[in-house]
């Protein structure tokens, strides 16, 4: 006899509120049906009510994984309208702050899959590594969440002394190597859990219009780092990580792999920061009436900002894309013909984002 | 993704979609005017490309009125988008070919109030089951300045 099992929206397996209502037969899933919703906020209705420099305040808001990469976006779409070109050690602090982002995004991700799947000392040696990350942006930004690095034309915070996170960046990766990386690609346990499971073909990939880690797992070598470099990457030797297998294991190795790419770009980005300002602009910009559309690489996939000015003292109309906005839809098909107690880590493996989501 | 197409490719092909008035380059995107834009036809030459849908942006022109609403593609390097505008408050469903664009197409629905014909799944995707569409279509067509308080339509008296 089938049944209806709602996960959610409040659960111990999800990292905010949403829900999956899946209908099973036996221990297996049928079908599927996610619902969203529970943390909007108009955070797209109250940009156009903020000045230009408030709102960059807000839109770091919009999450607490990739706030930076919510307002560096921003402020590049107003900078693309006004014609502003953030001088060349702005660009570079950006890249480094992106890429320390991404970096405790997927440790974040490592670790709450590993709480998932019931491996409780990974996760706590997860979150180890992760403040290690912390405390390097907080030393930088004298912040661990909302960075407050941006402003349109450059950035507020200068890196005084690069040097000094290498021993940082040195535990972080001795870390990975031989903690992270090998808990999800070689022992049985993770591997029962994470390989063949929750399969997304690159076709439904297509169909879907998946992206970031996800499209990358389903053999989808899509990047905006790559396909249409921005900040320092063009110039840093960017290489994207791919795998063909598209089930949670494919997942979880892209993120390995990219993590290791990250250390290796915040290690080029500080070694190579060239001197000069931080900032193109003083003051509170004026934006003129114009509109810019600017895709960056979020930690969860491309995201995409719509920024129009009529020359105002706010912006006409700021439309935000986040990546968990196309992913999450995809966990339906994810779900389909896997047992009820992968479902956990089935959502959880596209890293959803409920406040990117909603806003 | 295989060979991407030329940007003199979208443009001509661009052009020979009917509704389609007129298509500017603006650095790395293109931009198409089409005020009366066949939508299936859109996605059968975005299909035929081989484009990737990005999303859908609705700015109310009024609290009442029409709703200008752009389709979002890419084609690497290149973004394309397509500017079109309701009629009667009104448009046809881009979701019905294109899966990617349910979602957003439902929460323009839920929070401006513009009705895709031809959805393939019209429930609400923020709001709560029965509530009203367009939620924030009137605070959204207000004059716009910056204001000290709060301004979330829930917060007013």
């Amino acid at each position: 006899m089938p049944y209806t099992f709602p996960l959610g929206p409040y659960h111990p397996a999800l990292e905010e509120p949403f829900k999956v209502n899946v209908r099973c037969s036996g221990e297996v899933i049928e079908s599927a049906t996610v619902e969203v919703g529970f943390s909007f906020r108009g955070i797209e209705l109250l940009a156009q009510k903020r000045n230009w420099v408030e709102v960059i305040t807000l839109i770091e808001r919009v999450c607490g994984i990739c706030s930076n990469t919510h307002a560096m976006t921003f402020c590049m779409a107003a900078e693309r309208i006004a014609g502003i070109a953030a001088p060349p050690r702005a660009v570079h602090i950006r890249t480094v702050i992106a890429e320390l982002e991404r970096l405790h995004s997927h440790l974040l991700w490592a670790g709450i899959g590993a709480e998932d799947i019931g491996f409780h000392s990974l996760f706590m040696e997860i979150f180890t590594l992760r403040e290690r990350v912390m405390d390097t942006l907080e030393a930088i930004s004298g912040n661990r969440v909302n960075y407050g690095m941006n402003r349109i034309g450059g950035v507020h915070r200068d890196i005084p002394d690069p040097a000094a996170h290498g021993p940082a960046l040195d535990a972080l990766e001795r870390g990975l190597a031989e903690v992270v990386v090998p808990a999800f690609t070689a022992n049985p346990t993770a591997l029962a859990r994470t390989r063949g499971v929750g399969r997304l073909s690159r076709e439904e990939a297509v169909r879907r219009g998946v992206v970031g880690p996800v499209a990358r797992a389903s053999g989808l070598d899509m990047d905006v780092r790559k396909d249409h470099p921005y900040l320092a990457y063009a110039d840093l030797g960017f290489r994207s990580v791919t795998r063909t297998a598209g089930d949670v294991l494919a997942r979880v190795e892209v993120r390995a792999a990219e993590m290791l790419e990250s250390v290796r770009l915040v290690r080029a980005a500080l070694a190579g920061l060239p001197p000069g300002p931080l900032a193109a602009v003083e003051g509170v910009p004026v934006i003129p009436p114009g509109e810019a559309t600017v895709r960056t690489e979020a930690p969860r996939g491309e995201a995409f900002y719509y920024v129009e000015s009529d020359g105002g003292p706010t912006p006409a109309r700021v439309k935000i894309r986040t990546p968990s906005f196309v992913n999450i839809p995809a966990i339906e098909p994810m779900v389909i013909g896997q047992p009820l107690a992968d479902l956990s880590i089935i959502q959880a493996s596209v890293d959803p984002c409920i406040s990117c989501t909603d806003r | 993704m295989s060979e991407n197409p030329t940007s003199a490719d979208l443009i001509a092909r661009l052009t020979a979609v009917p509704g389609v008035d007129s298509v500017s380059v603006d650095g790395d995107a293109l931009w198409a005017e089409a005020p009366r834009l066949d939508v299936a036809a859109l996605a059968a030459a975005m299909a035929e490309l081989g484009l990737r849908f990005v999303t859908t942006t609705a700015t109310p022109l009024g609290p009442d009125g029409e709703t200008t609403v752009i389709h979002h593609w890419v084609s690497e390097p290149t973004l394309v988008n397509v500017r079109t505008r309701t009629r009667n408050g009104r448009l046809d469903s881009l979701a019905a070919a294109v899966p990617a664009a349910s979602w957003a197409e439902r929460e323009i629905t839920d929070l401006l109030g513009v009705a895709f014909a031809g959805h393939p799944d019209p429930t609400p995707l923020l709001l709560p089951a029965g509530a009203a569409p367009g939620l924030l279509r009137a605070a959204m067509a207000e004059p716009r300045t910056a204001a000290p308080a709060p301004v979330s339509p829930l917060a007013r008296p």
